[in-house]
């Protein structure tokens, strides 16, 4: 069983598939070799049918022919024709010795029934039993004499109350010329042959053996259609290709014939020399070949179990085979689609159970590694949540340290800034120079600490985003006209032209009034410290759907390179050049930050030595 | 104190700390003269002939340590005193300006008695 449910057992059966075919091939031939066997069986059958009945015609004539040949030699009956002949067909002439051999010959003395003396026309002269009488001319007769030759009898069949009869024409010649003058006319029954002619005995129960003779230019056929039952005489053209036809003109033969009785038939035939006749044996080839027709059909049944049990075997066989496959490869669909759970059970087939095997012990494998992974993912994701939480919480721990530091350092700034203050403007006291001198740069330093921790304070809120924008309705060209004014003096001081483009109507836009201020003053701070000569120029004006501001300056512009950078903190453009005029680094990444949290824009256009420009947008729709 | 004022030569691109340095050293009796950059420290140098060098650390262009090298390893130059100005806690910047020859250290913010105590060291 385990053979057979493998793959190469299949193959194995296949293979036994293969042999069937060639066995119906062996079957085929066999049937065709059977065939010409059992062929060459009925024509021997026949064949010893046919050798019987001539044997026994041609004893039957011989017997009959000595009779007859001795009567024709008797010396009284050639003078008493010749003399009949003479006279004038004068019956007169018709001696007692000449009765007396007919009578001799007779039915009382012999097998022959009638015995009758005719001249050469067929013309009765004297018969048995009636010598004196006159004798009615039968067309038999006279187509037996009609045939005469000198020395040549000549023998016919017929029949007489179903009864065979042999008819016997023996030639009378002239005793001095050996002249023909007439013919003694036999007949006589003839029961062996009748019984051989009905003995069909090795042709079936459709056998028939018949007779054929010439008889005045037509072929007589003597035939009996079953034992004991009537015997029928028919006529068949010389022309016909017959056997029974065939066998009178002299042939021998055998084969298969359409015509005769209007049937197919086998038969055999030979021709008797002795009388000159034909005999046939037939029989039907319905039933001569039956024993072929069976094998055939047995044959085409056989071919045909062998053929649609082959495919039924053939398509079992397949199904066996793509079965399994199918179930394999089903899985595989379902394991690739995603359901890991996916095993194949096969148990009916040897390779492809170890294939489903192998694919079971891969998808535990691959199942493995897969929820390995996922554990790993988990496990990495975790780690990475608690490393962001630890960020989160330094983040956190540092914005508080700068809010914390920045709101503590106000306060001493705040005491020193009033003492400071209050010293220099003499408020407690005269100074000299280099006091004064002393306490300006104190009070401009804390004033720069004081800007810078405010700076710092509003990058940590930005930077956590608790940037707090309070919006309000504001006229953006007095807020610009405002910063202008308070820069005015030092402008001046610089000796820079500062002029403002912000005049006509307000401008309103839905915005924080004190951060878009801090903005603008830190352009302009930015402008004016870095300008020496020269001008800087504030324009507001509408822009589509925003206002636009701009500040540009005269100054040294901004390097290529730090364009890039200029909004990002801590960065100096100038860090290394113009030390002086450092800023905090701060100003432009606030003011960024502030622009955006409005969902405006800043930008920045510069070329070294010629000048900046700063832009910023606010849409008019603002913040809601 | 000697016949003639002592000259300090202050490095530093600050200009109210530069104004500071000259005021406080004005009144404790030294000549002052100011370099804004290294480059200009090392430019003058020769022609000041300074006693003494206060020198910041962060510089632009030419860093302090570069510019205190460049004085020590001078023949001329290498026996003036260079003291190191700084605003770094940590300590790799003091052992950095120890390695290129600085004479000592101050640290922002600077106390005006720290600064007399240390400038008194070499004057």
């Amino acid at each position: 069983m385990r053979f057979a449910r493998s793959l190469k057992g299949r193959l194995a059966i296949i293979a036994a598939i293969a042999i069937v075919v060639t066995g119906t091939v062996v079957l085929l031939f066999t049937y065709f070799m059977a065939r010409s066997i059992i062929r060459e069986q009925v024509f021997k059958s026949m064949d010893g049918v046919v050798s019987r009945t001539r044997t026994e015609i041609e004893l039957t004539t011989r017997n009959i022919s000595s009779v007859a040949e001795a009567l024709a030699g008797e010396q009284q009956l050639r003078q008493d024709l010749e003399a009949y002949l003479a006279a004038g067909a004068d019956r007169s002439a018709i001696t007692a010795g000449m009765t007396a051999i007919l009578s001799a010959y007779g039915p009382a003395g012999s097998a022959f029934k009638t015995v009758v003396v005719t001249t050469t026309d067929g013309t009765p002269v004297a018969s048995t039993g009636n010598t004196q009488g006159t004798i009615a001319a039968t067309g038999t007769d006279q187509a037996l004499v009609s045939d005469l030759k000198p020395q040549h009898p000549v023998l016919a069949f017929g029949l007489d109350n179903n009864n065979v009869v042999i008819a016997l024409a023996v030639p009378v010649t002239q005793v001095s010329t050996d002249r023909l003058l007439g013919a003694v006319i036999m007949r006589a029954p003839s029961p062996d042959l009748e019984s051989e002619l009905q003995d069909t005995s090795g042709l079936g129960t459709s056998g028939k053996i018949l007779l054929s003779d010439f008889v005045s230019q037509k072929v007589s056929v003597l035939s009996f259609s079953k034992p004991g039952e009537k015997g029928a005489i028919a006529r068949l053209p010389l022309d016909s290709d017959l056997p029974p036809v065939r066998a009178a003109r002299g042939e021998k033969g055998e084969g298969e014939f359409t015509g005769l009785e209007s049937k197919k038939v086998v038969a055999s035939y030979d021709f008797v020399p002795q009388p000159v006749w034909g005999v046939t044996a037939t029989q039907d080839s319905s039933e001569a070949f039956s024993p072929i027709y069976e094998l055939r059909n047995v044959s085409i049944i056989v071919i045909l179990v062998l053929f649609i049990g082959g495919l039924v075997l053939a398509y079992l066989i397949a199904r066996t085979i793509s079965r399994p496959l199918i179930e394999l490869q089903k899985g595989v669909k379902a394991f690739a689609g995603g359901e890991l759970a996916t095993r194949v059970r096969i148990s009916d087939g040897v390779e492809v159970t170890a294939l489903a095997d192998e694919f079971n012990n891969m998808a535990e494998r691959l199942t493995d590694l897969y929820e390995n992974l996922e554990k790993k993912v988990e496990e990495r994701t975790i780690e990475l949540q608690e490393a962001n939480a630890r960020l989160k919480q330094l983040d956190d721990l540092k914005s508080d340290f700068v809010s914390m530091a920045s709101h503590e350092l106000r306060s001493p700034m705040a005491s020193m800034k009033m003492g400071v203050s209050t010293v220099l403007r003499e408020m407690v006291g005269p100074l000299n120079d280099d006091q004064k001198t002393m306490l300006e740069i104190a009070e401009r330093n804390i004033d720069r600490l004081t800007k810078l921790t405010s700076e710092l304070l509003d990058l940590t809120k930005m930077e956590a985003g608790q940037l707090d924008i309070i919006p309000d309705d504001v006229d953006v060209l007095e807020l610009a006209r405002e910063v202008a004014t308070a820069d005015e003096p030092l402008a001046q001081h610089k000796g820079v032209a500062l002029e403002v483009l912000a005049n006509g109507g307000p401008l309103v836009v839905r915005c924080d009034r004190d951060r878009i201020y801090q903005v603008i003053q830190n352009l302009m701070g930015n402008a004016l410290n870095f300008t020496d000569e020269g001008s800087i120029t504030l324009s507001v004006e509408k822009d589509g759907e925003s206002v636009k501001v701009c500040v540009r300056d005269t100054g040294p512009g901004i390097p290529f390179e730090s364009v890039g950078t200029i909004f990002d903190k801590w960065s100096r453009a100038h860090s290394e050049t113009i030390s002086e005029k450092r800023g905090t680094g701060l100003g432009l990444a606030i003011c960024k930050g502030i622009v955006e949290a409005h969902r405006g824009r800043i930008s920045v256009r510069s070329e070294v030595g010629k000048g900046t420009e700063f832009c910023f947008t606010l849409p008019l729709r603002g913040l809601q | 104190m000697s016949d003639k004022k002592k000259t300090i030569l202050i490095v530093d691109d600050n200009a109210d700390i530069v104004t500071t340095y000259r005021v406080v050293l004005d009144r404790m009796g030294y000549s002052v003269v100011v370099a804004r950059n290294g480059i200009e420290c090392l430019d003058m140098i020769d022609e000041v002939k300074p006693d003494l060098v206060i020198l910041d650390v962060l510089l632009p262009g030419l860093s302090g340590s570069e510019v205190c090298r460049s004085i020590k390893e001078t023949a001329k130059t290498t026996a003036i005193p260079v003291i190191a100005i700084t605003a770094s806690v940590s300590g790799d910047t003091r052992k950095r300006m120890s390695e290129v020859g600085a004479d000592d250290f101050l640290l922002k913010p600077i106390d005006v008695s720290d600064l007399n105590r240390v400038i008194k060291q070499f004057l």
